[in-house]
């Protein structure tokens, strides 16, 4: 009976929590209150333009003080600009956590399945197909990455380009090639190295490697000697990608 | 809706306390050695000098350091209770302090059949006593681990001095100091060159804070850094002998990159905020920095042409001065854990943080043995800041100097 | 009577307050239906959560588990020498599949072979097999060096538990030269475990592995590892 008293408190609560959101939406669509506020506008847009007529008599004034204006927004800006990195940076932490708690999840189910496999061999087989798929991406990446580290570099390429091979949708996928083109870059093999940052580039336009496969491009060809590619690719890269550190490089050593 | 509603009720029976019997945890100990050192005999009683260490005492401690023994010092040999406590191998010797010199003859002998695995004799000046011991002891960590031993690294570290701080050299052990400065200058962020023959520092002998190079045997020592602005925390690629630092040339401080003669200097990072304290990794192809960028010091890795950066570190708030671990899977860095600062180690790939220090105090720059077994640091857990030797999993804390002001400890290659 | 009378008043004027009272009537129905539909088969809900097997089941491999995982560390100590001392002795150089038939003749004695046997009624439960290393000269006098090979190559033996898939272990099998500076050469695999991710780890194990120099005389060893993944 407790069980029962239970659930009914708990729907009861989820009904008035979905409820609030219906009414919400309501809220939203009345129509009265839109009037009114369309009305205050109008009121508002009128008083901006008594505002905008006198402004314009002290235009001359303004213009003056416009320049010192500037420079404290400069200031203001670099502040925002700022601050906007510490918002991102909160957000990077934020999704940090958020992969923690689902990397947790996915472990917990794992364990389930494992428990249910042992149990019943026949059940949800299929699931944990999938879930060992994608541990294993990661695993593997990073013994991949402890033979890049080792100085293993042609072991640790054919690992990463295996990996490309198997997973190419994995988020990894990317990294994987060009981590595989880094290998070559490393050995000083550029021509190879070339055509590996160009499929980073090519393939996987949206990821986070597209900046650095770039710029890496550039210095392929400046190890081929190639200086008009390698200034071509760098304006491409300032372009593409203009807020990214590696157009920062980029733009230092082109000397622009 | 009532679909959501099943669903929520659905998780909710699902978690019921039985799961938490699957979340066990599985540790994973260094399985260790167990080694016995009988005590010397002396031979040639007679007017012996008496001023020199004792080899034995000295490779027990080299043994208990390197975190690869369960070390069973011994005064007689005794393989009765060698067998009964099932001690695989032994350390026996004579020593003879008769002729002046030391003479001293070390031997390693497997303990179930006696059979030798190894011998060294060895005739020394009293005051390489000590170097001669390590070098048994890097001997017995090879023949039994395939690897060579650390006991004969150096630590190169700042010592407060009567008016600055001075750089100085240590025996990994903490014994027999030599002074490269001595100046009465601030002498700061000390490094090794990667064949260990020079060492890399911040000095404001020159009035501004440069960077020099001193030649620990010669002496000789080479201004890097021409300009005038802050230069310090350098680090030196172990493939091609580039040095990577931290300047405020331009401004707030950002990592540089120049040739071990100091020419060709290089911008690596672009942001505008505060990056220090670069570490090349083991292969010389990647560096980590702290950076503040996103308003709290976090550790973050770039590969040496500036590209790719990325962060590392997102647990904390205060994260900072990373070391990158000769195997090249972790880096140590010291965080911020209520108010002050302790050693954590993490996985580069999969970022899982280790906490290794929980001692009051603040424990700071972590640097790892050559072996990737051990992790130096400094801390002030008992008042004035020392140098500690901790295992890479943080067991075994163990202290090696007395007397305080020892800071930025690095250790040197083998 | 005013009360209900007034409030339908102003509901029918607010379509605010209207919007309101349909979604509440709404939510209440479902929210009863549910309910009711709910108290209709609570104790099969309840069953079902329980998963009874899966209580049942997780004391079993431990006792398959607990026994091996005990013995065999003790057993590796002493028993590799035992084994290569003595057995072969007497067959001179037998080969490799040969000296395995031999062992489990021999075997049956020890408790780790016979237990599986007798619970295999209960289910197909598979040998539980452990790692295991043999050395190929006999009588090699050095008993501190088996536990350095063994220590040397399973802290690089971490293969992740996904790999077993619906299996309950997995096992591969490697040959290999040790050269007297403590260096693997002619690594290959004797017995594939048929996962080629497992076999490519185990070689990686065993290259992996920092060797100690060999001990005495003896210029070269030839050595069969057996790896094993089983589910913890």
């Amino acid at each position: 009976m407790k069980e029962n008293v239970k659930k009914i408190v708990l729907a009861a609560v989820a009904g008035a929590c979905l409820l609030t959101g219906c009414a919400g939406q309501v809220a939203v669509v009345n129509r009265a209150e839109w009037e009114q506020q369309k009305q205050e506008i109008a009121a508002l847009k009128a008083g901006i333009g008594g505002l905008q007529t006198s402004v314009e008599k002290l235009h001359d004034e303004e213009m003056k003080q416009l320049k010192l204006i500037n420079a404290d927004l400069r200031v203001l800006f670099s502040d925002l600009s700022r601050n906007l990195n510490v918002v991102s940076g909160k957000l990077e932490e934020n999704q940090y956590n958020l992969e923690k708690l689902s990397k947790t999840t996915t472990q917990l189910t794992e364990r389930k399945f494992v428990v249910r496999s042992v149990a019943g061999r026949d059940s949800l087989l299929q699931d944990t197909v999938v879930a060992e798929d994608k541990v294993d991406v990661q695993k593997l990446f990073k013994i991949a990455r402890e033979d890049f580290n080792a100085k293993d570099y042609e072991r640790a390429r054919k690992e990463f380009e295996e990996l490309n091979a198997k997973f190419p949708d994995d988020n990894l996928a990317d990294d994987c090639r060009y981590w595989a083109a880094e290998c070559y870059y490393v050995q000083k093999k550029y021509k190879e190295a070339l055509e590996q940052y160009r499929e980073v580039v090519e393939k996987y336009p949206t990821g986070d490697m597209g900046p650095a496969a770039m710029f890496k491009m550039g210095l392929c060809y400046k190890g081929l000697s190639d200086k008009k590619n390698m200034e071509k690719t760098w304006t491409d890269l300032i372009s593409k990608y203009p807020n990214s550190d590696e157009a920062m490089q980029a733009k230092a050593r082109t000397g622009n | 809706m009532l679909l959501l509603l099943l669903i929520a009720i659905s998780v909710i029976q699902v978690s019921s306390p039985a799961e938490e019997l699957f979340l066990e945890s599985t540790s994973s100990g260094i399985p260790k050695m167990d080694i016995a050192v009988v005590d010397f005999v002396r031979k040639n009683l007679g007017p012996g000098s008496t001023g020199a260490a004792k080899p034995h005492e000295v490779i027990v401690n080299d043994l208990k350091l390197s975190g690869r023994f369960n070390v069973f010092p011994m005064n007689t040999l005794d393989t009765v209770t060698m067998h009964k406590k099932n001690i695989a191998v032994f350390i026996e010797g004579t020593i003879d302090q008769s002729k002046g010199n030391t003479i001293f003859e070390c031997f390693l002998h497997d303990a179930y059949s006696l059979n030798l695995i190894t011998g060294k004799r060895f005739n020394v000046k009293d005051n390489a006593v000590r170097k001669a011991a390590h070098l048994f002891s890097d001997e017995v960590v090879y023949q039994l681990f395939g690897e060579k031993g650390i006991a004969t690294t150096k630590i190169v570290c700042t010592m407060r001095g009567p008016k600055g701080k001075d750089v100085c050299v240590l025996d990994y052990d903490g014994y027999n100091p030599v002074y490269i400065t001595r100046n009465n200058y601030i002498n700061l962020t000390p490094a090794w060159s990667p064949d260990n023959q020079a060492v890399y520092y911040t000095s404001y002998r020159d009035k501004t804070p440069a960077l020099y190079k001193t030649f620990i045997y010669t002496g000789q020592t080479v201004r890097l850094t021409p300009n005038a602005m802050l230069n310090f925390s350098p680090t030196s690629n172990p493939i091609d002998s580039r040095i990577a630092f931290a300047s405020t040339v331009h401004g707030n401080s950002e990592i540089y990159i120049m040739e071990g003669d100091g020419t060709d200097i290089a911008r690596l990072t672009f942001q505008g905020s505060i990056e220090s304290s670069p570490c090349f990794s083991p292969n010389g192809y990647e560096i980590t920095f702290t950076s503040d960028r996103t308003g709290s010091p976090q550790i973050y890795i770039m590969d040496s042409e500036g590209t790719n950066v990325r962060r590392l570190t997102f647990e904390g708030k205060y994260n900072a001065s990373p070391s990158w671990s000769p195997k090249g899977d972790k880096i140590a860095y010291q965080s911020m854990v209520e108010g002050v600062f302790n050693i954590c180690t993490i996985d580069i790939e999969g970022g899982a943080v280790q906490q290794l220090t929980t001692k009051s105090g603040n424990n700071e720059h972590p640097s790892f043995s050559a072996d990737g077994r051990l992790i130096m640091f400094s801390s002030t857990r008992a008042g004035a800041s020392d140098l500690y030797i901790m295992n890479a999993d943080g067991s075994n804390q163990t202290r090696i100097t007395t007397g305080g002001g020892y800071e930025f400890p690095e250790w040197s290659g083998r | 009577m005013s009360m209900p009378a007034a409030l339908l008043e102003s509901v029918k004027r607010d379509p605010f307050k209207k919007a309101v009272t349909v979604s509440l009537v709404l939510h209440l129905f479902v929210i009863i239906s549910f309910t009711l539909h709910d108290m209709m088969k609570p104790r099969q809900v309840v069953k079902k959560a329980y998963l009874f097997d899966m209580v049942n089941t997780r004391p079993q491999p431990r006792r398959f588990a607990a026994p091996p995982v005990a013995k065999p560390r003790e057993v590796k100590k002493q028993e590799p020498a035992k084994k290569t001392v003595e057995k072969p002795k007497e067959k001179a150089i037998s080969t490799k599949k040969a000296k395995k038939e031999e062992k489990q003749k021999e075997e049956p004695k020890e408790q780790l072979q016979d237990e599986p046997k007798e619970t295999v009624q209960e289910k197909d439960a598979p040998q539980t097999l452990q790692n295991e290393m043999t050395i190929s000269q006999p009588d090699f006098p050095f008993k501190y060096y088996y536990q350095q090979i063994i220590n040397a190559v399973e802290r690089n033996w971490n293969p992740p538990q996904e790999l077993l898939g619906s299996e309950m272990q997995l096992a591969v099998e490697v040959k290999f030269r040790l050269l007297k500076n403590g260096q693997v050469t002619d690594l290959e695999i004797s017995e594939s475990s048929w996962n080629t991710i497992l076999d490519k780890l185990a070689l990686r194990a065993i290259e992996k592995a920092r060797i100690p120099p060999i001990p005495g005389d003896e210029s070269e060893l030839t050595i069969t590892y057996r790896l094993v993944l089983s589910r913890n």
